[in-house]
């Protein structure tokens, strides 16, 4: 028995249904928690080398952590890992909800799929009952339909993940979706799912988890919540979510419009929370636990259709509203909607669409190619071109690749305004003039994702004018100056150890990073879950480690990765912003490769971003990786 | 006077100097804004204002025993 934990990894041979039930070891738990870092360690450990991300081989990991289902703010998180389809290294994705508490209820701290179903399946679990079934009825029907159907044939007290049409058409930006409106949306890991004949995992946990002091912990818990009720941030917050941060981001010239061409929108007035509440928000919806519901669930209506949804984010608003010209909320809404349903990435399909547009625009797509008229602004377009992508019919085939390989058997020097990293779509803050953003996005292990590492505040506390003249100005300004690029590295990696270590711990980071719940809570319920006196810095440093980790993955899967993986677009290293406040900035390839050099050098990693064996040794990693540093 | 001042979690990470509460003495009332230049804090990273429990914007005069928070930019997910 290890205190926090169910105990138990559930591996899952879909190409036989041998399940095994594998008590979970407890150097694992040690040197590696939970969560992200049980899925790195396990995916270097088992993965054959060179796995087709949609061959058999490949593995889905669906991981909880210590303090995930337990009574604490939000403990509802889920973490999924796989070799990944769209950049073929190292992809993760994390969603909220109710999934992984009912995983661990169920007895299970971990969930392995391995192997391929014969035919369309899904995979029941309840608590030591786990059985392949048959899922024709649900095969090729929308993520949310599914989930009611599911609710309707098992009951409520099931939690459903499942893929939509694209996952089983193995589009690379595939989601996995959960409880109406919840994505593990990032990398492409529900085509991997698609690839598995798996559609969904329903699973009911009627079990316990040991807890070292389960008095203690329902005290501390308590308090835990009452102090973040009464935190002065909490009424502000909770009302619009993160769709509260667009006036800012726009006011900052970050926010990606018509496919990061500029980065000023402005209608976002017309796309912000404040719109969301007034326009379409019925009720505010929150995850396991979770006392701060960043969840706006609505009805949107327009005239290609209307729909209940939860959203849009920040993130849906930034890449189907700005991105994609869409000025009205309803149509950003009624865009999630489709995405949702359909199973695609609301990121990565508002990148690979502003792509097309663009192209249509120029002139290097026409009516012919993709099938109808497109433009930027129009729902109807955009609506059509995410059905062709997730049915992967006419040219959405070659769109289901994802935006660098459309770019780069299109041709014509699309790939200058391909927006992605190691081909994962890049999101919603445009970085010409942030440079420690930019080393973020570049950086990120599974390829351009905000959730790594998010220092753009940083970057504007630095922007330009002193305080005095800003506050003189009114507090805002027209225009900002070309921001320093030099000596971003340790605010960047700080941020890359801190972020992901709520994945690993299995909890939400809002209420820490939003509403400013202390890491010292986090320190002692930790303690009273696990009886393990760990601080908030040595589990800092596991986070560190399996960063370290996951580029060792990436140098052994990727063909020839390196330096020239990390860089971005050359539309950001090329092109001005034209117009807002950040017009004329933007951050020279000189001035990328200045930032890549600090950054692999404060990493201990060669001059080509490969760890140095010294680095491997460092964190203890020598007895499962050997170093490719050149 | 004397000014409660506290930051949020996010804006706590950026100015990792100050302290995530403080309490800060005036010889005369000082408004939002000159508060921000006392802290050297830009305007751009304060999204919201909030003294009192009440919404304010950077011309607000605090007075005595004002509790103000400060929250910085989020990450939108």
């Amino acid at each position: 028995m290890i205190n926090g934990y169910a105990g138990t990894i559930l591996r899952v041979d879909l190409s036989n249904g041998v399940v095994t039930k594998q008590a979970l070891p407890e150097d694992l738990v040690n040197d590696y928690v939970g969560g992200r870092g049980f899925i790195a360690k396990m995916l270097y450990e088992e993965l054959p080398p060179d796995t087709d991300p949609l061959g058999e081989e490949n593995m889905v990991i669906i991981a909880t952590g210590p303090m995930s289902a337990h009574f604490l703010p939000a403990s509802g998180k889920t973490h999924f890992g796989s070799k990944s389809p769209a950049t073929g290294g190292y992809g993760d994705s994390n969603v909220g909800g109710h999934f992984g508490p009912a995983l661990k209820y169920a007895g299970y701290d971990v969930l392995i799929l391995t192997g391929k179903a014969q035919q369309p399946s899904y995979l029941f679990i309840e608590d030591e009952t786990v059985e392949i079934r048959p899922a024709d009825q649900f095969w090729g029907q929308g993520t949310n339909t599914v989930e009611k159907m599911f609710k309707e044939e098992l009951g409520e007290d099931f939690q459903i993940i499942t893929i939509g049409p694209a996952g089983e058409k193995l589009v690379k930006f595939a989601c996995i979706g959960h409880d109406f409106g919840r994505q593990a949306g990032r990398t492409g890991i529900a085509a991997v799912f698609g690839s598995k004949n798996l559609k969904a995992v329903a699973v009911k946990g009627t079990g316990s988890i040991p807890v070292f002091d389960i008095e203690a912990l329902y005290k501390k818990g308590k308090q835990a919540f009452e102090h973040v009720f009464n935190k002065p941030g909490f009424k502000g917050w909770v009302p619009e979510g993160t769709a509260g941060i667009t006036n800012w981001v726009n006011m900052v010239g970050a926010f990606p419009t018509r496919n990061f061409q500029t980065s000023y929108a402005d209608f976002h007035e017309q796309i912000n929370g404040k719109a969301i509440v007034e326009k379409i928000k019925i009720t505010d919806k929150g995850c396991f636990f979770c006392p701060t519901p960043c969840g706006k669930y609505g009805k949107a209506k327009t005239t290609s259709g209307s729909a209940f949804v939860e959203g849009p984010e920040f993130e849906s608003i930034a890449l189907l509203g700005g991105n994609l010209m869409l000025t009205s909320i309803e149509e950003v809404a009624y865009a999630n909607y489709v995405c949702d349903e359909l199973g695609l990435d609301s990121i990565s399909a508002g990148v690979v669409v502003s792509w097309v547009l663009e192209c249509y625009e120029k002139g290097i797509i026409n009516a012919t190619n993709i099938g109808r008229e497109v433009k930027f602004g129009d729902l109807d377009s955009i609506v059509y071109l995410l059905n062709i992508i997730a049915k992967r019919e006419g040219m959405g085939d070659l769109l289901a690749e994802g935006v660098k390989i459309s770019s780069e058997k299109l041709g014509h020097d699309t790939e200058r305004f391909a927006i992605q990293v190691k081909g994962l779509e890049w999101t919603g803050y445009e970085c010409r003039n942030a440079p420690g953003m930019m080393l973020s996005y570049m950086t990120s292990d599974i390829g351009a994702h905000h959730a790594r590492s998010w220092v753009l505040g940083h970057d504007i506390a630095g922007a330009g004018k002193s305080v005095h003249d800003l506050i003189a100005g009114g507090g805002e300004t027209k225009k900002l100056s070309k921001a320093e690029v030099r000596g971003k590295s340790k605010v960047v990696m700080d941020s890359q150890h801190l972020r992901p270590l709520f994945d690993v711990l299995g909890i939400c980071r809002l209420q820490f990073m939003e509403i400013g719940f202390e890491v010292e809570h986090y320190e002692e319920l930790f303690y009273l879950i696990t009886g393990k006196q760990r601080s908030w810095q040595e589990l800092l440093q596991v986070s560190e480690k399996i960063w370290h980790l996951t580029r060792c993955i990436n140098v052994r899967e990727v063909k020839g990765y390196g330096r020239n993986y990390d860089y971005p677009p050359r539309r950001f290293y090329e092109e001005p912003i034209p117009d807002g406040p950040n017009e004329g900035n933007y951050i020279t390839k000189e001035e990328i490769d200045l930032m890549l050099d600090e950054y692999y050098e404060a990493r201990g990693w060669d001059k080509n971003g490969i760890p140095k064996q010294e680095t491997i040794d460092r964190f203890g990693l020598s007895s499962l990786v050997q170093s490719r540093e050149s | 006077m004397q000014v409660t001042i506290k930051l949020s979690g996010n804006l706590a990470c950026i100015h990792t100097s100050l302290p995530m509460e403080m309490v800060m003495e005036f010889t005369v009332p000082v408004t939002i804004g000159q508060l921000l230049i006392e802290l050297a804090i830009s305007p751009l990273i304060i999204t919201t204002v909030v003294v009192n429990n009440q919404l304010k914007d950077q011309d607000f005069l605090l007075t005595e025993d004002s509790e103000v928070l400060l929250i910085g930019p989020m990450a939108g997910g």
